[in-house]
This record gives C-alpha cells, structure tokens and sequence, in this order.
C-alpha cells in the first residue's frame, strides 16, 4: 500500500533494547506492515502503539537488567554501611543520603532486579512487570524517605523538639512504602500461585499473602540492611546462571542461534580419583571439625571445659577441611572443562586463602571479637572468590568496551559488600559448609560420569 | 500484556498455555510458518474470535519457544519484509494434545449438565466455541 507511513511504525521500535531490535526489529517491523496493509491501514492504531511499547519496555527487563539493579543494590547497601560506620563528620548532609541508598535505593534495585529476573524465565508478563517495577520504584522512595524521617524524629526527640516535615511524615511514607510493596509482591505471586493450579484462587491467595508480607518485609528492609545485600547477592547469581541467560538471549535476540556442539565430557580417570581422595579428606576433616566445635570441651586440652573455646577449635579444623573440599570442587568442575580454568581456580584458590586466614586467626586470636587482619582477610578473600565466580558468569556484551569496566564495577561492588555487609559475620560460619560440600563432590558427580561413559558403550554395543 | 492468563477446567487443573497459545500450535500443528502466515491462520481458523495483535502473536511466540513448545525454523526477506519461520515440536504437539483433552472435558461437562437440566444440547458450529 504506498499510502504506509512506515516511519510511525519504525518509531515504535524504538521501545525496544538495541539488542533486542537487532535480533528481532525488522521481523517484527515487517509483520506489523504486513498487518497494516492487510487492514487497510498507513499508521498503528492506539492499541497497537501501547501493546508496542509494554512490550517494548518489558523486553528491557531481562537477565542483564536484573543483574544491574542487583549490583546497584549490592553497591548503594555496602556505601550506606561504610558512609554510616566510618564517616563520622558532616552531620544530616553525610549521613541521609547514606540512610537512604541503604533505606530505599537497595531495596527498590533488589526488587527490580528480582521482578526483570522472573520477567526473564518467563514467570511474569511485560505488563505487571513494568507496574510491578513502578511500584518497587515507588515503594523504595517512600521507605528511603521514611528512614530519613525516623532519623529526623529521634534527633527530634532527643533535643525535645516536635516533629515536623519528614519526621512528621515518618507513618505515613512508611505505610504507602508497605501498600505499594503489597501491590507488587500480588503482581509477583499471581502468575507463580495460577501455575499451581489455583487459577481463579490465585489473585485472592496471592493478595492475601503480599498483604501479610509486605510488612515483615518492610521491616526487614527498614531495620536489616543486610538482608537486601542477601536477596540481592542471590538474585545475581540467579541472573548469572546459563539457563536464565539463555532464556535473556532468546528475549533479545530470537534468531535461531546455532546448536552449540557440547563438548564432550572430559572424564579424567586421575582426576575423579584426585577429587574423591580430596573430598574424602574434607569430609574426614569436616566431620572431625563438627565433633569438636560441639563436643571439644569435654576432652580439648585447650579448650578446658570452655564451650566457646572449643567451638572456636572446632571451626579451625572446618576451615582447613574447607580447603580440599574447595580443590575438589574445582576438580568437579574443571572436568567438563566447559568453564574457563582460570575461572573455576581462581575462585577456589581465592577461597581457600579465605578459609586459611580464617583459620590462622581463630587460631591464634583471643576470641573477645576484636577485628584482626585475618578476620577481615577472610571475608574479603571470599568476597573476592565470590565475585570473580559471578563476574566472569554475567552475560555482558562481549564486543564492547565497557565490558570490561562494568566487570570491574560489579566485582568490586561485590567483594565490598560482601566484606562489609555479610562477610564478617557470615565467613566463619561457612566454613561447617566443609562436610557437606565434600558430601556434594562425593555424590553428585559420579553419576554424570558414569552416564557420560556408558552411552558410547551402549552404541558400540548397538 | 500479550499472553492471556491461562484458562481453568473442572478437576482443578490449570491449562498455562492460554487461548492464544492454543491457536498459536493450532496453526503450527499444520507445518512450519511464519509470524504473519500465523496471524491469518489463527484470525481464519478462530473465525476471527482470537485475532490478536502483532505484538501478541510476538510475545506469545517468545513465550513458547522459551518453554520449548516451539522453535524458529530460519528466516527469509519476500519484498524487503524479513520473515521468521517457527514450527511446532513434539513437547508443543503434547501440550496441544492436553489441551484439547481439557477443552473436550469442559465441552463433555457442560454438554452433561445441560442435557441435566433438560434444556436442548448445544450443535456442533453453533454459539461460541469452548475457547471463545
């Protein structure tokens, strides 16, 4: 039809990702000229021109976007925590926008990267996605701002002046904060609830349960930084996993992507046994760690009846333990050889050297909980494995420049808040992970091993 | 929002591939086509009940090559237009299968009640098909 005005029409493309428009825009700008022509028309109508752009909007929100919003979260908690811990200077100025990237940044970024994350494997539509996203927007402005009032008010209080302005308004932010968390976690949850099986129950399940826990997660949020570093750090390594980035490629760029040809296992007969000898070790030394950290004090010489003496010894020989359990994970994972070496040893030798530090300073420290050099050596050794492993898993462009500035953000960002938020509370602990990760490499693997060798067996013998 | 919510049927079972994907592996079921030969086949097939947007069909498409239903099937340009050829495989051919079974269930079960309550019993191509 010569009357198309097909740049109406090319304008809507522009609501799409770059990426997404180079893979699909001209199939998609060709079926809707088709359409066009067919139904006699030179422009979209009104509902074409706003399914477009959900549409187009909702293809923003993939697996790359996810792990922005999740690393922007990862960052703005651990700058909180650092401006609030050790920026003792600068009174409101200093301290508000701190309480707010903690208060109402982080949570909103974490929910926006867990809304893109279930946009990206399908579990949400584009529409309640980008309302979904308006609202954890929202949401996070108004318990940033609440935070800033709940501050104002105590400083409020304590000079014995009323509340007014954001002090006054503290409730208020806060319950719209709740209301609007409400709103998203229905949006979330209905799809989720209606795959169960629960179709026409599950808006009113669904609400039910956003209006209990909006709240609990409000106060969560508001009282428990840490715990959106936590959700945030496990939305990017979900966002991280090939699956999810595959589902994102597909969403970007629909062309029929070749079959990569897999490669073939590697099945190294030293090294499972290298790896079973390895885990083997671990899990000894996991179990002996175990019986020590929770019996020691009836027979350590050290410990000498002290419970916390020999829970201290006890994850002194779990750390060491954690060490092989690291190595033959590595092994595991290197047989296949369908990750880069660097990237499997790299993290595992960062980790171990976490897990000696660790070690090395229960071992030699007092236990009154002072930071050492060791302590804090360790979280950031484990924050530095955890990194790298996500880093080098993100699906960033591979062409561009930038990529390699964003790896460095986000594994910066990463590893400080790791080290800041969690790792000083959490890195100890992990090491009672050593028997069960040892149990993992022990079990786990064998199998695919053993299915890998029998199916050129079975065809010879076909 | 292109995908439809997905439809319910006595027994307590939830169908997630929702009417347009219904029509969506209907018209695939046929052999290979692409997006706009889809769109006609679905709107001609429907008698025009589950004619959808281009947008709809594109995201539809999306969602069910991301469940595996469907796969591109390579592209071609007719007169300057780029074309994207899809085909139904045999997970799709399966849900359509079930599907059908589902809405031949629903059919049966108001086919039952009706004749229950003595009223006459709804034709084959009369009033609205079980999707509609």
């Amino acid at each position: 039809m010569s009357g198309l005005d097909q740049r109406r029409f090319r304008r809507l493309m522009l609501w799409y990702p770059r990426t997404w428009r180079r893979g699909n825009g001209d199939v998609l700008l060709s079926l809707m000229l088709d359409d066009a022509e067919r139904t006699g028309r030179s422009r979209p109508t009104a509902a074409e021109a706003r399914a477009a752009i959900v549409h187009g909007l909702g293809a923003r929100l993939g697996a790359t976007t996810a792990m922005i919003a999740a690393s922007l979260a990862i960052l703005a908690t651990a700058a909180g925590q650092v401006g609030i811990l050790f920026l003792t200077g600068g009174g409101q100025a200093v301290h508000e926008p701190m309480l707010f990237a903690m208060t109402g940044l982080a949570p909103a970024a974490t929910g926006i990267a867990l809304i893109a994350l279930l946009r990206a494997v399908g579990l949400l539509g584009d529409g309640a996605a980008l309302i979904a996203v308006v609202c954890s927007a929202a949401a996070g402005a108004c318990s940033g701002l609440a935070g800033i009032g709940w501050a104002r008010g105590f400083d409020a209080a304590d000079a014995g002046l009323p509340q007014t302005g954001l002090a006054a308004l503290t409730l208020p932010l806060g319950a719209a904060g709740i209301l609007l968390t409400a709103v998203a976690f229905a949006l979330l949850l209905t799809p989720a609830l209606r795959r169960t099986g629960l179709a026409s129950a599950a808006s009113i399940l669904a609400v039910v349960v956003a209006v209990i826990a909006a709240p609990i997660t409000g106060t969560i949020v508001f009282f428990s930084p840490g715990t959106t570093a936590v959700v945030a750090i496990a939305v990017l390594v979900a966002a991280a996993l090939p699956r999810v980035r595959g589902a994102r490629r597909r969403d970007h760029a629909s062309a029929p992507a070749p079959q990569q040809p897999r490669p073939a296992a590697h099945v190294s007969a030293s090294g499972a046994a290298l790896s079973r000898v390895l885990a083997g070790v671990a899990l000894i030394g996991g179990a002996a760690g175990m019986t020590w950290a929770f019996a020691g004090a009836a027979w350590s010489p050290a410990a000498r009846g002290d419970d916390t003496a020999a829970m201290r010894e006890g994850i002194v020989i779990l750390a060491i333990s954690m060490i092989p359990a690291l190595a033959a994970l590595g092994v595991v994972l290197r047989r296949s050889r369908r990750t880069a070496a660097r990237d499997v040893w790299i993290p595992v030798i960062a980790a171990s050297t976490g897990f000696a530090a660790i070690a090395g300073d229960y071992a030699v420290s007092d236990g009154r909980g002072d930071l050492t050099v060791g302590w804090v050596g360790g979280a950031v050794a484990i924050g530095v494995a955890l990194a790298w492993w996500i880093v080098a898993r993100m699906p960033v462009g591979t062409g561009r420049g930038d990529a390699i500035g964003i790896r460095i953000g986000v594994g910066l960002g990463i590893v400080l808040a790791y080290a800041l938020v969690l790792g000083l509370a959490l890195t100890p602990m992990l090491a009672f992970g050593a028997p069960v990760v040892a149990l993992v490499v022990l079990i786990l693997p064998w199998r695919r091993v053993s299915r890998a060798t029998s199916v050129p067996a079975a065809g010879r013998a076909a | 929002m292109g995908i439809c919510p997905p439809m319910e049927y006595e027994g307590g079972m939830a169908s997630t591939l929702g009417p347009t994907g219904f029509w969506i592996l209907t018209a695939l079921a046929g052999g290979r086509r692409h997006g706009y030969d889809i769109l006609r086949d679905v709107e001609a097939a429907s008698s025009g009940r589950a004619a959808m947007k281009v947008t709809t069909l594109y995201a539809a498409l999306e969602r069910l090559e991301r469940e595996g239903l469907i796969r591109a099937d390579g592209e071609e340009v007719v007169g300057g237009r780029a074309r994207r050829y899809f085909a139904i495989v045999d997970a799709g051919s399966a849900a359509l299968e079930a599907e059908i079974a589902a809405i031949e269930h629903q059919a049966h079960v108001a086919r039952e009640r009706l004749l229950a309550a003595g009223r006459p019993a709804v034709q084959p191509g009369f009033g609205r098909a079980a999707l509609a």
